[in-house]
C-alpha cells in the first residue's frame, strides 16, 4: 500500500478504514476518547463575584454531577462546594447517555448568600400536555457564602395549582431575579406548559398560567405576587409586576404585545406601539420593536429595534412619557438583540449597586461590551491590554469596585476566569472553564471579515489545525442552520475537532444569516442557493489567496439549510469541492416547505388526536341521564383534565383562593376537537422559502440527484424536534439508485443536544468520511491471502 | 569618564571563619609599626610560597595553592562555567578580549582580610547557606566561586581563598552574583527580566553535578503551592506577559512576583523533550536585547501570542511545583592540558596589579581617604615589573589606568601612549587615551568655530581605531566618538559613520548615542540613515523629552539639522 501524496495521518475511524490504513497510521494518533474530551461540556460555566467582594462562586460539571463552588477571594484554600444534580437520562429518550443539570439561575442575593436554579433536564413525564414529553424539572436553592446552611427555597410543587378535580398541578419555577424593591427576595416566576390537547374548552389552549412569587433566600418564605393566565408569556418589572403580555394565539401566526399600565399609572397614548409591534410571519426577519426588559426604575423599558435602520440596536423607553429616552447603543453592522427571543434582556448589564444600566453585551464577531460607565470602560480597556488577543467579559465586579470577575477567552483557550484587584493591580487565575484541554493541542480560532469583489461582506472564524496532517492542509467550510442564525465567537469544539482532522475550518456567515441587519437576512430569499453558494466560494478564494490551502481538497459541513447549502455546492460546483457532510438537511425544498411539520410534530398532531379521542370516549362513557349512564357508571363528571376557572388575577389574588373559588364544578361538557393548532416557526418557514414548487423542486437536491457526482455523508434524526431537518431520506434514496451511493448516520437528538458521546459518533462517522474521501490515501488492496 | 569598578562579595563559606583580622606593613610606614589593613586590603605573609602560573582560554591564574588543587580548581571552574550553558549560553554572556584573572590563595597561608571583610562574607555566607538549606533540607558545605572578584569595564579579577587542605572540587559552586554580572554585562545587555529570572532559576539548580536539577518552584507561599500541586484549578497569581517584558518600575509592589515568573517562564521555555522551545527562548532574547519587546517579536519566535503563554505558565505551575527541571549540561569541553608553572615577575605583576588596581575606584566611594594608600600599593606592584625593565604593553596599559584610577591623568598618558603604540589589547586602554587626547584639543581647538581640526579630531580618535572591536563593547568609545564629530569641523562619510551604526546595534537603549547619530547623520545630509535611527530612537524608550527632540530633528530634517547635541 502505497499512498498517493505524502501525507501523515492521524484516525480513529472505524474498524474498516483503521485496517486499511494501518501502515501509515500515526504513532501518537488520537483516540475516541480524545475527541470525546474536545466535546465535553465546559466544565465551568458561569462565575460570579459576591458584592464585598470577598467570594467567588462558579458552577461546575464534574463525574456525572454539577456542583457549585465557593472560593474565599483572599484565602483560595477556603473553599466549599455544593452539589446542584446530578446527571440524568431523560425519560423515553432514545439514546442512553446522561444529560447535566443546567443552572439557568446563579447569583448572589447578598454579600452572604448565593442563590442557584438548578433545572435537571427531562426527568419528569408531566401528564398536563397528554403528551409524552418528558419535562424539566426545577428547584431553587440559596447557600451561604461559606458553602453552609443550603436551603431548598422552592420547587414544582410549591407552586402547584390545585385543580377543579384536586389534583396538583405542579408548576415549576424559573427565578427572573432580585426583588429591587425588597432586599433578600428574589423573583420566582412559575409556568404551567401551554395545552395542546385535552381541554373541553378551546381558549385554553396554549395559554399557560404563570404565577410570579417572591421568596425570600434566608428564609424560604414565600408570597404570591400575582397571577397571569395568559396565551403567551408575560414581562415583569423588577417588582414582579406584570407589565407585557406576548400574545400568542394557537389559531394565528400573528403575535402581539399588550401593554399591562401599573395601578393608577395610566399608559400613555400608542404606548403599544412604541413597546413593541406585532410578529408575523412576514415582519419576523425585517423591521420591528421588541421588548427587552425592565429598568430599575420601572417607568423605563429597554428596547430593541430596527425601525428605520438595518441593524437593531438598543433603546430606553420612558413609559410614563410615552417616547424613547436619549439612550441609543447601535452598530451599524450587527444587531444587538435576538430578535428570536422578546423579553430577554441578558445583554444588558446593569449594576446591582448602583441600580443602573451599565452596558450592553455586543453580538459582534468578537465577545464585546459597550459600557456606558466611564469607570468600566476604562477598566475594559485596561483589561484588555493585559490580555492581548483575548475577548475579555468583565462579569461581576463589587460595590467598591475593587476588585473585577473577568473571563479571558479566545485564540485556542476555552476560556479562564480571574479576578483583577485594582489596587494593587494584581491578577489572579481562579478557575478555567475546562480542564483536561491541552492548549498546545488547541487550533487557533480567529474571526475574519472581508468584502467579496461582488461587495459582499462576508464574515466567520478560521480556525487553523495546530499538527496538519497534509502540507498544505485541506480546507473545510462549515455552513451553519437557519439560514437565519449564524456562527458565534467563542471557542468552538466542533470547529476544534475538525481543525484536529487537519482541516483549516472556516465557519461562513453567509447572506442570509442573523445578526448582520435585515438586508443579510432578507437578501437570501432572492436566491435560495445560489447566494449561500457563491459566498462558500468566496470564502474558499479568500482564504487560498491569504494562506496555503490544498484547493485540491476543499470539503464542506453544514447542519441544517447549513446542510442544504454544501449539497447545492457539490451540485452546483463539483469540480470545487471535493465531498460534503449533510447533517439534518432539508433535502426537497419543495415538500419541506409544503409540509413545514417535522416527524416530532407530526407525531405530536398524531398524539393529540388519540388523547381527544379518549377524551370523548370518557365523556361518552359518562354520557346519559343521572345514575344511568348509557355506558358504564362515574364518580367524577369532570372531563379528565380542565382548569377553566383560572382567570387572571389582580395582586392581591392568590391562586389557591381562585381555585378553590372555581372549584363549584361546571356541568359535563364534551371536549372540543382542539382548534387547528398553528405553528409560527411552520408558517414562516413556508413564508420564507415560497410557495413556487417549481423552482423549490428546481433548487432541491434530492430532485436531481444525478448531479451529486462527489462522495456525500448525510447524518439525519429522523425525530430531529426542531422541524428544520428535512428529511434525508429522499436524496439518499435517489443516490442509492445511481453510482455514487450516500454514506448514511441515523442519530438521535442528543446530537442536538449536545451530548459529548452522541456528538463523538457523529464526528467518528465525519473522520472517517473524510479520511476516505479528502486525504484519499488511495488505498488499493490486492487478493486476499490466506494464511497457513 | 572613569572606570567604575564594581565589587562583589561573595559567599566564602565556611572558610572565612577562620580568617583573622591582622596587620600589614603599609608601604609607607616604618617597618616596625604595624598598621591596620583598611576594608579589603588582602595581603599575605612575605615568606609564603612561589607564586605559580598557569593560563587556559579565556583564564589566567596566579596561585599559590599547590599544582594539583590549581589544577582541579580551574577544571572545575570550567566544568561548572559551561554546564552555565543549561541556562545562559556563551552567546548571551559578556565577552572580554583580555583574559579573566584568578589570584588564587590557600587559605592555610594566612592572608590577611580587615574585620570588615571578614564580617561582610560571613554575613553573606551565613545568610546564603540558610537560604541553601532551607531550598536543600539541611544540605551544607559548599563553597562558592569565585569569592571575591572585581569588574572593570573590560577586565574582571577573581580573589578566591580557598582551603587546600580537605578541598573537594564537587563542593564548588558558581555565585549567583557571578552569574548575574556575566548576563547583565553583556553587550548588547539583556532584559531585566532575563537576569533576574535567570539567576533565580540559577539559584534552584544543583550544578554540581550532570544532569543539572532545579527544585520545584514555590509559588506565592508554602501552602499555595502545596494546592496548586495537587489542583490545577488552584488560584494562581501571574503577571500578563506585557508586564513582565516592560520596563521593570523602581519601587515595584509586585517586584518578588516579577521576579518569578520571569523564572517560571524561562524554566517552561527550556522544559520539554529536546527542549523544543530552547531556540525560541534564545532567539527570543538575543531579539529583546537589541529592541523593545512587542507582541509581534514574541509571537515571532514562538509562534504563540503573549496571553497563549500566559494561559500556558499558568498550567504549567502545576507541573512545576511538583516536579524537579532536569537539564543536561554535556561533557564539558576539556581543557587543553594545564602545566602550572613558575610566574614570572611580570606574570605577577599584571595579575595582582591589576587587583589591587581596581579596589582604587571601589575603595574611592566608600572610604576616600584611604584612596592614595591603595594607589600606592597597586602601583608598588605594576612597577615592580616595570622597575626590572618589563615593557609589555599590558602592563604599560594596566599602570597607565591605575594612575587614570587614582586621578592622575598627566602621569598616565604616556604609559597609555606607549600601550597603544605597542598594540596593547585592552578597549580602556583606547578609550582613556583617547579621552585625554580630548581634552587637550579641546583646550585649543584648531578649526573654525571653536571646532577640532580634521587633524586633531583624527589625532584623538586613532587610539580607537583598534579597539572598536575588541569586547567588550564600551559605550564610552562610541559616546566619545559621536561626541568628537559633533565638535569638528571636517566632513564625515557614511563609512565614518557606521561606527555609530554599530555602537547602536551594542546600546540600542542608549538614547543620546542615538540622538547623536541622528543628528550627525542629518547634518552630514545622510537623511535616509537619519530617518531610520530616528525611527529607531522613537521605538527605543518612552522618554517623552528625548521623543520630542527626536521628532524636532525630524522636522528639521529638510531644512538644516537643529543645534549640535550637548556632550
Amino acid at each position: 500500500m502505497k499512498p498517493a501524496c505524502s501525507l501523515k495521518r492521524r484516525g480513529w475511524g472505524a474498524a474498516v478504514t483503521g485496517l486499511l490504513l494501518a501502515t501509515i497510521a500515526h504513532a501518537d494518533a488520537p483516540t475516541p476518547t480524545d475527541i470525546v474530551n474536545w466535546l465535553q461540556p465546559d466544565r465551568v460555566q458561569q462565575a460570579t463575584l459576591s458584592p464585598d467582594g470577598r467570594h467567588l462562586a462558579y458552577t461546575a460539571h464534574e463525574d456525572d454531577q454539577t456542583f457549585i463552588a465557593i472560593v474565599d477571594v483572599d484565602d483560595p484554600s477556603k473553599r466549599s462546594a455544593v452539589p446542584a444534580g446530578k446527571d440524568s437520562i431523560i425519560r423515553d429518550s432514545q439514546d442512553h447517555e446522561k444529560t447535566p443539570v443546567e443552572i439557568p439561575f446563579f447569583r448572589w442575593a447578598a454579600s452572604d448568600r448565593i442563590v442557584f436554579e438548578s433545572r435537571i433536564p427531562g426527568i419528569q413525564e408531566v401528564d398536563v400536555r397528554r403528551t409524552h414529553e418528558p419535562t424539566d424539572v426545577s428547584i431553587v436553592y440559596s447557600v451561604g457564602a461559606d458553602g453552609k446552611n443550603l436551603r431548598k427555597l422552592v420547587d414544582a410543587d410549591d407552586l402547584a395549582l390545585t385543580t377543579i378535580t384536586d389534583d396538583k398541578l405542579p408548576r415549576q419555577p424559573h427565578v427572573l431575579g432580585l426583588a429591587s424593591d425588597e432586599p433578600d427576595v428574589i423573583l420566582v416566576q412559575a409556568v404551567r406548559p401551554a395545552l395542546d390537547s385535552g381541554s373541553n374548552d378551546p381558549s385554553l389552549y396554549g395559554r399557560i398560567a404563570t404565577g410570579m412569587f417572591k421568596v425570600n433566600v434566608r428564609t424560604g418564605q414565600r408570597r404570591t405576587v400575582n397571577e397571569q393566565d395568559v396565551n403567551g408569556d408575560v414581562l415583569y418589572d423588577r417588582q414582579g409586576r406584570p407589565r407585557i403580555k406576548l400574545l400568542r394565539p394557537i389559531d394565528s401566526a400573528t403575535q402581539s404585545f399588550v401593554y399591562v399600565p401599573l395601578a393608577g399609572q395610566p399608559a400613555a397614548k400608542g404606548i403599544d406601539r412604541l413597546v413593541a409591534d406585532d410578529i408575523t410571519p412576514q415582519t419576523y426577519l425585517g423591521s420591528r420593536t421588541f421588548p427587552l426588559g425592565f429598568d430599575y426604575d420601572p417607568k423605563i423599558l429597554y428596547i430593541a429595534s430596527n425601525v428605520g435602520r438595518d441593524t437593531y440596536g438598543i433603546y430606553a423607553l420612558d413609559l410614563r412619557a410615552g417616547q424613547r429616552t436619549g439612550l441609543a447603543v447601535e452598530d451599524p453592522a450587527f444587531d444587538l438583540a435576538d430578535f428570536t427571543a422578546p423579553g430577554n434582556d441578558a445583554a444588558l448589564v446593569f449594576d446591582r449597586s448602583q441600580r443602573r444600566l451599565v452596558g450592553v453585551r455586543l453580538a459582534t464577531l468578537e465577545d464585546a461590551t459597550r459600557w456606558l460607565d466611564p469607570e468600566i470602560a476604562d477598566m475594559q480597556s485596561s483589561l484588555e491590554k493585559k490580555f492581548p488577543g483575548r475577548a475579555v467579559r468583565i462579569i461581576d465586579w463589587d460595590d467598591h469596585r475593587k476588585r473585577f470577575l473577568l473571563l479571558a477567552s479566545g485564540g485556542a483557550d476555552p476560556g479562564r476566569y480571574y479576578v483583577f484587584h485594582r489596587d494593587d493591580n494584581r491578577l489572579v487565575q481562579f478557575v478555567r472553564r475546562t480542564q483536561g484541554v491541552d492548549l498546545d493541542a488547541t487550533n487557533a480560532s480567529a474571526p475574519f471579515a472581508f468584502d467579496t469583489p461582488a461587495g459582499v461582506h462576508l464574515t466567520g472564524y478560521l480556525t487553523q489545525p495546530v499538527a496538519p496532517l497534509a502540507n498544505p492542509p485541506p480546507l473545510l467550510v462549515y455552513c451553519h442552520g437557519g439560514p437565519w442564525e449564524r456562527s458565534w465567537p467563542g471557542f468552538n469544539r466542533d470547529a476544534q475537532v475538525l481543525a484536529a482532522m487537519g482541516f483549516v475550518v472556516a465557519q461562513v456567515n453567509y447572506r442570509g444569516s442573523g445578526g448582520f441587519g435585515t438586508r443579510m437576512r432578507e437578501t437570501l430569499r432572492t436566491n435560495l442557493d445560489g447566494m449561500p453558494v457563491e459566498d462558500i466560494r468566496s470564502v474558499v478564494d479568500w482564504v487560498a489567496a491569504r494562506q496555503k490551502v490544498d484547493r485540491k481538497r476543499v470539503a464542506l459541513i453544514g447542519e441544517g439549510f447549513g446542510g442544504y447549502v454544501v449539497l447545492r455546492a457539490l451540485q452546483l460546483y463539483p469540480d470545487d469541492f471535493r465531498c460534503a457532510v449533510a447533517i439534518n438537511a432539508p433535502t426537497d425544498l419543495e415538500t419541506w416547505a409544503r409540509k413545514p411539520e417535522s416527524v416530532q410534530e407530526a407525531r405530536d398532531r398524531q398524539d393529540t388526536n388519540v388523547n381527544q379521542m379518549h377524551a370523548m370516549a370518557d365523556f361518552l362513557t359518562h354520557f346519559g341521564p343521572p345514575g344511568n349512564p348509557l355506558l358504564a357508571p362515574t364518580p367524577n363528571p369532570a372531563p379528565s383534565f380542565a382548569q377553566d376557572g383560572i382567570a387572571s388575577l389582580t395582586d392581591d389574588q392568590t391562586a389557591a383562593s381562585v381555585t378553590a373559588a372555581s372549584a363549584g364544578g361546571a356541568p359535563a361538557q364534551p371536549p372540543m376537537f382542539p382548534p387547528t393548532l398553528i405553528n409560527f416557526a411552520s408558517e414562516f418557514r413556508s413564508w420564507y422559502f415560497g410557495t413556487d414548487a417549481k423552482h423549490l423542486a428546481e433548487i432541491s437536491p434530492s430532485r436531481h440527484a444525478d448531479l451529486i457526482t462527489k462522495p456525500v455523508l448525510l447524518i439525519q434524526d429522523p425525530y430531529d424536534p426542531s422541524g428544520e431537518a428535512g428529511a434525508a431520506t429522499a436524496l439518499r434514496s435517489a443516490l442509492a439508485r445511481g453510482s455514487n451511493p450516500a454514506d448514511y448516520l441515523e442519530i438521535t437528538n442528543a446530537y442536538a443536544r449536545g451530548l459529548p458521546n452522541a456528538r463523538q459518533q457523529v464526528f467518528a462517522k465525519v473522520e472517517e468520511f473524510f479520511n476516505l474521501n479528502v486525504y484519499n490515501f488511495n488505498v488499493k488492496i490486492g487478493d486476499t491471502k490466506v494464511q497457513r | 569618564m572613569r572606570s567604575r569598578p564594581t565589587l562583589h562579595l561573595c559567599l566564602l563559606a565556611l572558610l572565612c571563619a577562620r580568617l583573622v583580622p591582622a596587620a600589614v606593613r603599609a608601604a609607607d610606614a616604618p617597618p616596625e609599626r604595624m598598621v591596620e589593613l583598611p576594608p579589603l586590603m588582602v595581603s599575605e605573609p612575605v615568606n609564603g610560597p612561589p607564586w605559580r602560573y598557569v593560563a587556559a582560554p579565556g583564564i589566567e591564574v596566579l596561585s599559590r595553592c599547590s599544582d594539583e588543587v590549581t589544577v582541579h580548581w580551574l577544571e572545575e571552574m570550567n566544568r561548572l562555567r559551561q554546564s552555565l550553558n543549561v541556562l545562559v549560553p556563551d552567546s548571551l554572556r559578556s565577552k572580554r578580549a583580555v583574559p579573566d584573572v584568578v589570584v588564587l590563595y590557600n587559605e592555610e597561608n594566612k592572608p590577611v582580610v580587615s574585620k570588615e571583610v571578614v564580617a561582610d562574607l560571613m554575613r553573606d555566607a551565613r545568610d546564603r547557606t540558610e537560604e541553601k538549606q532551607g531550598r536543600r533540607g539541611g544540605a551544607t558545605g559548599y563553597r562558592s566561586m569565585p569569592n571575591l572578584w572585581l569588574a572593570d569595564r573590560d577586565s574582571m579579577v577573581f580573589f578566591y581563598v580557598l582551603q587546600e587542605r580537605g578541598f573537594v572540587r564537587s563542593e564548588l559552586r558558581l555565585t549567583p552574583d557571578y552569574v548575574r554580572y556575566l548576563a547583565r554585562s553583556r553587550t548588547p545587555a539583556p532584559p531585566m527580566w532575563f537576569v533576574e529570572g535567570m539567576v533565580d532559576l540559577f539559584s534552584a539548580g544543583d550544578f554540581g553535578r550532570d544532569p543539572v536539577v532545579f527544585d520545584t518552584v514555590e509559588w506565592d507561599s508554602p501552602a499555595a503551592t502545596k494546592n496548586i500541586k495537587r489542583d490545577v484549578d488552584y488560584p494562581r497569581s501571574l503577571l500578563p506577559l506585557a508586564d513582565l517584558f516592560a520596563t521593570w518600575p523602581p519601587q515595584d509592589p509586585n517586584g518578588a512576583l516579577r521576579r518569578r515568573e520571569a523564572a517560571l517562564f524561562l524554566r517552561w521555555a527550556l522544559d520539554g523533550k529536546n527542549q523544543p522551545r530552547r531556540p525560541a527562548l534564545l532567539k527570543f532574547i538575543a531579539q529583546a536585547s537589541m529592541m523593545p519587546v512587542t507582541e509581534d517579536l514574541f509571537r515571532e519566535c514562538f509562534g504563540l501570542g503573549y496571553v497563549d503563554v500566559q494561559e500556558r505558565l499558568a498550567d504549567y505551575l502545576s507541573d512545576a511545583t511538583g516536579k524537579t527541571l532536569v537539564l543536561i549540561a554535556g561533557e564539558p569541553v576539556a581543557l587543553p592540558r594545564l602545566n602550572p608553572r613558575l610566574a614570572t615577575d611580570l606574570e605577577v605583576a599584571r595579575m595582582k596589579g591589576d587587583w589591587e588596581r581596581m579596589e582604587i575606584s571601589y575603595i574611592k566611594d566608600i572610604y576616600p581617604q584611604l584612596a592614595p594608600k591603595y594607589a600606592e600599593q597597586a602601583r608598588r606592584t605594576l612597577m615592580n615589573a616595570y622597575d626590572k625593565g618589563e615593557r609589555d604593553p599590558q602592563l604599560l596599559g594596566m599602570i597607565g589606568l591605575c594612575e587614570v584610577d587614582a586621578g592622575n591623568d598627566a602621569e598616565a598618558r604616556k604609559y597609555l601612549e606607549a600601550a597603544v603604540q605597542g598594540g596593547v589589547t585592552r578597549p580602556r586602554v583606547g578609550y582613556e587615551l583617547a579621552r585625554l587626547r580630548y581634552a587637550e584639543a579641546k583646550a585649543e581647538p584648531g578649526g573654525t568655530g571653536g571646532r577640532l581640526s580634521a587633524a586633531q579630531a583624527t589625532m584623538v580618535l586613532q587610539p580607537l581605531l583598534n579597539v572598536y572591536h575588541q569586547a567588550p563593547p564600551m559605550l564610552e568609545i562610541y559616546a566619545l566618538s559621536a561626541d568628537v564629530w559633533s565638535h569638528s569641523a571636517p566632513a564625515l562619510t557614511r563609512q565614518n559613520l557606521v561606527v555609530l551604526d554599530e555602537g547602536m546595534t551594542y546600546f540600542p537603549r542608549n538614547l543620546p548615542l542615538i540622538y547623536q547619530a541622528a543628528w550627525l547623520n542629518a547634518r552630514q545630509g545622510f537623511k535616509t540613515e537619519a530617518e531610520r535611527i530616528i525611527a529607531r530612537g522613537l521605538m527605543a524608550g518612552p522618554d517623552a523629552a528625548f521623543q520630542q527632540r527626536l521628532e524636532q530633528l525630524r522636522a528639521s530634517l529638510a531644512a538644516a539639522p537643529a543645534a549640535p547635541p550637548s556632550s
